[in-house]
This record gives C-alpha cells, sequence and structure tokens, in this order.
C-alpha cells in the first residue's frame, strides 16, 4: 500500500524513522501501523506525531475501552468527537478531538484514499496548544508526499 | 481604564481595580444587549432580580443570565467601632444604587452578602440570639446555625482556602458599565470601613440569540487553551447550558422561610434572607474537550446513557425525571460513572410536594437551588489583596466564580457532597478524588470557598448592628 511521508514536521521533530526523535514503528498481524516520533522534556513538555496506516481497509477502527466498570470490556471507535471534514490541499480530513491509545489527547486528522484509512495527530500538551495543533497539523497535512510501494 | 494585568498583580488599588476592566471589556463589544421586560419595585429579597428575560434552546425553557458580573470581598477595617454609623453609610450609598438603577438586568443588582467573621466579631450576642438554625441539620444533634463555616469537599485539593470574609458585595447587570460606576461608589464611600479582600470579574451566556457566546470569544480573545474547543453559543465554557428554568429553583424557594427548613428565631429578622456560597473553580478545558467525547461528557454532565443528540447545548431536566439516590447507585454500578446533575438531584431537588410558607406549592422533583455562577478570566481574581496567598498568577485562566442560593450551609453541603458521590441516604460510592467517573469534577480544581448568609433587603447593611447591646 501507498504511505505517506511529511515534508514538514512541528520543530524539533524530523520524520526521520531511526533519527533522533523516532519513537517507533510498529506493524499489527491486520497489518496496519504505527509510526510514532516523540520530543520530550521533563517533567511534561511534549512534541508527539503519530502517523497511521489502515490497508484495505476504510472502517473506522475500534479500540478498547479503558474506562469501562472493572471487569468488563468495552470496544469504542479509536477517533471520537469528530468536527467538520476539511479540505487541506489534496486532502479531505476529518478532525477527530477525543481519540484512544497513543493518540489520546491529541488532535487527530482522518483521511481515506485508495481504499484504505490514514491518520495524523500531534499531542496538545505544553508547550503547544489547541490552536497551535491544528496550525501544525495543518502544515504537516499540506506537506505530505504519497509514497507508493516499488514494484 | 485600562490597566496590564501586571499592574493590577503587583498591588494596584482596590478602588482602581474595581472599576477596571481589563479582558472583560470586551464584552460589550461582543454582545448586543439583550431586550428585558422592566418590573416594577424592589423585592424584599436580595437575592432576587426582576425582569429575567426567558429564552428558549432545544425546546428548553432557560432563564438568561446577566452578561456581567462582578464579586468583591472585604473585611471590616481595623479599629471600626461606631458600626451604627456604618450601617448608615452603607445603606444611604445602597439606596442610591437603588435610586439611579433598575433592579433588573439592565439596570444594576446588587447583593450584600455577610460571612461568620462579621457575625462573630462584631455582633456576636445578637447573632447568637437571632441567626437562624437549620432544623435539618440539627436533628441528629445540637444546633446547627443556617450558616455555617465552609468545608472542603471530597473532590476538592487539600489547598483550597477557607476564606474569612466579613462581607461579600455580588453585582450584576448586562450593563458592564453599571457595574464599574456601582461597584466604584461602594467601594469609595465604604473607605475607612471596609478593605477590600479580593475583587472577582466574569461573564455568562451572550449566545442565544446565535454567534459564539460570551464564554467562547472571551476565552479565545484572552488566548486560554481549549478556547477554541468551546461550541459556539455556550452559555459557560463546559458546554452546557446550566439555567434550564426547570434546574434553578424557583424565586422564593430559597429563602430561610419558604421550605420550613429553618427556624427564623423569636423575630423572624432574617425573614426572606438567604444563604449565599461562593468560590471560584479552575476550569480545564483541554481535559474536558480532549479528554471526553460529547457522549461522555453528556454522561457524566447528566446522566450515564442519556440519549442526547450530538451538539446539544441545552438538555431538558424536568422535575419528572430527577434521580434518586438509588438511581445514582444503578448508574454507579452499571457504568462506574455519575452524572454532575443526577447525583445532585438526589439532594437538591425536592422529594415530596412542599407547600411553601409563601403559599406556593413546590412540587415533588423541584430544584431547590438557585445559580448565579459566571464564567471567569481571572487568575484566580481580578486583583487580590493578598496576591501570594490567594495564588494570584499573570495571564489568564479559565474558570468559575461559583455563586449559588440555598437555604441554607447544610443544604448546600448536601448538594455538593452528592455531586462527589456521598449521596444524602448515606451511601459513599468509593470514588478516588476527581475520579474520571465523577467527569466534571476531575476536571475541575476548587482554589476558595465561603459561605455567606444573604439578609433580606431591609436588613442588608450591617445586620444586627441596630440590635447590638
Amino acid at each position: 500500500m501507498a504511505v505517506y511521508c511529511p515534508t514538514w514536521m512541528p520543530s524539533p521533530l524530523d520524520g526521520r524513522i531511526g533519527g533522533q526523535w523516532d519513537n517507533g514503528v510498529s506493524i499489527r498481524r491486520d497489518r496496519s501501523y504505527l509510526v510514532s516520533f516523540l520530543w520530550h522534556e521533563p517533567p511534561a513538555q511534549d512534541v508527539h506525531v503519530n502517523f497511521r496506516g489502515y490497508p484495505g481497509r476504510t472502517k473506522m477502527p475500534l479500540c478498547e475501552d479503558d474506562n469501562a466498570p472493572p471487569g468488563r470490556r468495552r470496544l469504542i471507535a479509536c477517533f471520537r468527537d469528530p468536527k467538520p471534514a476539511r479540505r487541506i490541499g489534496r486532502f479531505r480530513v476529518t478532525p477527530y478531538t477525543v481519540n484512544e491509545g497513543v493518540d489520546q489527547w491529541h488532535v487527530l486528522y482522518l483521511w481515506r484514499s485508495g481504499g484504505s484509512l490514514f491518520t495524523v495527530s500531534q499531542h496538545v500538551a505544553k508547550p503547544l496548544t489547541y490552536r497551535r495543533v491544528v496550525a501544525d497539523l495543518d502544515r504537516l497535512v499540506r506537506g505530505l508526499v504519497r509514497v507508493d510501494p516499488a514494484a | 481604564m485600562k490597566l496590564t494585568r501586571r499592574e493590577l498583580l503587583v498591588g494596584g488599588a482596590a478602588a482602581t481595580a474595581v472599576a477596571a476592566a481589563g479582558v472583560y471589556e470586551l464584552v460589550d463589544e461582543l454582545t448586543e444587549k439583550p431586550v428585558r421586560r422592566f418590573g416594577g419595585g424592589r423585592a424584599p429579597e436580595q437575592h432576587l432580580l426582576d425582569g429575567m428575560r426567558i429564552a428558549e434552546d432545544n425546546g428548553v425553557e432557560i432563564v438568561v443570565p446577566t452578561l456581567h458580573h462582578q464579586i468583591v470581598t472585604a473585611r471590616l477595617a481595623p479599629g471600626l467601632t461606631d458600626l451604627r454609623e456604618a450601617q448608615r453609610t452603607l445603606e444611604d450609598v445602597l439606596r442610591s444604587l437603588d435610586d439611579d438603577y433598575e433592579d433588573t438586568p439592565a439596570g444594576l443588582a446588587v447583593t450584600v452578602a455577610w460571612g461568620l467573621p462579621y457575625f462573630r466579631a462584631k455582633v456576636a450576642a445578637a447573632a447568637n440570639r437571632h441567626l437562624p438554625i437549620d432544623r435539618r441539620a440539627s436533628a441528629s444533634g445540637r444546633p446547627k446555625r443556617a450558616l455555617l463555616d465552609a468545608i472542603r469537599f471530597p473532590s476538592d485539593p487539600g489547598e483550597t482556602i477557607l476564606e474569612d470574609n466579613d462581607a461579600a458585595f455580588l453585582f450584576r447587570s448586562d450593563r458592564f458599565e453599571h457595574i464599574q460606576s456601582g461597584s466604584t461608589r461602594v467601594i469609595d464611600r465604604l473607605d475607612g470601613i471596609f478593605e477590600p479582600t479580593s475583587i472577582r470579574k466574569g461573564f455568562a451566556g451572550g449566545g442565544f440569540e446565535g454567534g459564539k457566546g460570551l464564554p467562547k470569544a472571551l476565552a479565545q480573545a484572552a488566548g486560554v487553551p481549549g478556547a477554541d474547543l468551546i461550541p459556539d453559543g455556550s452559555e459557560l465554557f463546559l458546554g452546557f447550558t446550566s439555567t434550564q428554568r426547570h434546574a434553578l429553583g424557583p424565586p422564593r424557594i430559597v429563602n430561610f422561610e419558604t421550605l420550613g427548613l429553618v427556624d427564623l428565631g423569636p423575630r423572624g429578622y432574617f425573614h426572606g434572607g438567604t444563604h449565599m456560597h461562593l468560590s471560584h473553580i479552575y476550569e480545564n478545558l483541554e481535559a474536558w474537550y480532549l479528554d471526553f467525547d460529547f457522549a461522555e461528557r453528556v454522561d457524566t454532565t447528566f446522566r450515564p446513557r442519556l440519549r442526547v443528540e450530538p451538539g446539544t447545548r441545552t438538555v431538558p431536566q424536568p422535575p419528572q425525571s430527577a434521580a434518586s439516590p438509588r438511581d445514582v447507585r444503578s448508574d454507579f454500578r452499571r457504568f462506574g460513572a455519575i452524572g454532575h446533575s443526577s447525583s445532585m438531584q438526589a439532594a437538591t431537588r425536592l422529594q415530596a410536594d412542599v407547600m411553601g410558607a409563601d403559599g406556593t406549592l413546590y412540587r415533588r422533583g423541584t430544584a431547590v437551588p438557585q445559580r448565579a455562577d459566571f464564567n471567569t478570566l481571572d487568575n484566580p481574581f481580578f486583583w487580590s489583596s493578598q496576591p501570594e496567598r490567594d495564588g494570584m498568577t499573570d495571564g489568564p485562566a479559565a474558570g468559575l466564580h461559583f455563586v449559588v442560593f440555598n437555604p441554607s450551609s447544610d443544604d448546600f453541603h448536601r448538594g455538593r457532597l452528592a455531586m462527589d458521590g456521598v449521596l444524602p441516604d448515606g451511601t459513599r460510592l468509593p470514588f478516588a478524588a476527581r475520579a474520571r467517573g465523577q467527569g466534571l469534577n476531575s476536571v475541575l480544581q476548587t482554589t476558595h470557598r465561603q459561605n455567606f448568609l444573604v439578609p433580606p433587603r431591609r436588613h442588608r447593611s450591617f445586620p444586627l448592628a441596630e440590635l447590638r447591646a
């Protein structure tokens, strides 16, 4: 499947896998992937960006609800509280403001392309504000470049 | 008058701060004044405001709150001995305001409330005789007054300051200049009688006719974190309307005498009076809007699994659907969460029909407390005489100056404890302090609390001073 690579990242992140701010690449059995970049300054300052892809499917992924009553298992949409969809460059993204797992407390942009679902999210944490994160994501998405798999 | 926040924080005089506008100056630029119906005469009760407008949203009647609010807390000047003269001076300035302004949102409403330090230090003997006794709170032991010292609640941080002001002046109006002028006149005239301890300013509503509403517009203008996440038109920062007609007590239900909760003593001196709780609460807007989705915000603000259309701001809370302690316990067992409103309804709604002393039949499920709270960007106050103790910090912060009228301190405490899962039937739901299942509580941080007595208008100035031996 195609992936989307950034040509701009919020400072100090550089988007280089294996680089200084690489926070891990993981691929699940369903072939969905997570690529994460993190700058962390103790005690609580973060610049944290996650890229996700769900090859071959466009349905909203489901996550375990961490807030279910003890002993009960509940699945919920991984990305919730959608805001009106927006056109950013070549992408029509839907922003989500309540997200699960490593995207918790992130603003997340979701788009569908070629039968697959993609997201990029950024943490709203000091020194950043919600407004700044939205501006960062707008710029980041505008600069995304599609990279198709080599034959 | 324009002062920078820094100028205010580093020791600006109260008399200057009381008239300063700061970021709140924007309020008049961001709103159109609602058209008001004017009422005639002043009610015997200080806490009532005539001519409140009723609007409708989502088919629910809303009492439109006044746009502007200001509170000045104060201590009596050291060495003040001539209380009768002070009484005449205060009454004189209050009457002059009564003469100059309608007692409606278009004019100016002034409510003077008195704290226990005043009653203990200045009129102790008369207070012993005339301060109302809370019959219900006294039922299981020694007599308890309707006015008690404030307490910290389970979800309060240990640092919450329990204040000891002698008095508090609440100013309400749709016109900011009326508040500026009125409060300045009071403070100037009472120089040498009172020493202000804090000035607190804020706003509410402004979005019922469309637009962003004041909370969002002012939070955005101030650059408060999470401001952009506040839904357009919200009455308050947290996105839901809190002044539904059914969620507020009817006008005289909080009078000491109305529900029979309070024994007014031998002469009924405080007949027509009530109790006021005042607190300041920080609100973490980013936590509220980034960690709770809409359904969770509804669940924890109202009741778990309540079906509400996404984007709804005003959620019906009719008397017939008021929750009982049993409902709250059931919600906790099933969902590990309780609703802010439903948990409190067990303590704040009438559990049976009551024929009030005013001749009104108050039906089961009727709300008792009358909220007069308002959002603020104070951090935590606009001005403080003790900036270090009060934690005065530069820059704006989203918060709430919580003002509510109840028939007694104990009545307020019951409702507030229920909000923390301590129900009036004795049930204690095992929540950790500010647990997520408490929803609202998990994003709130109370910094200050105090209880006050609001005398009837005829005794609003230095109550009991004329009876002092």
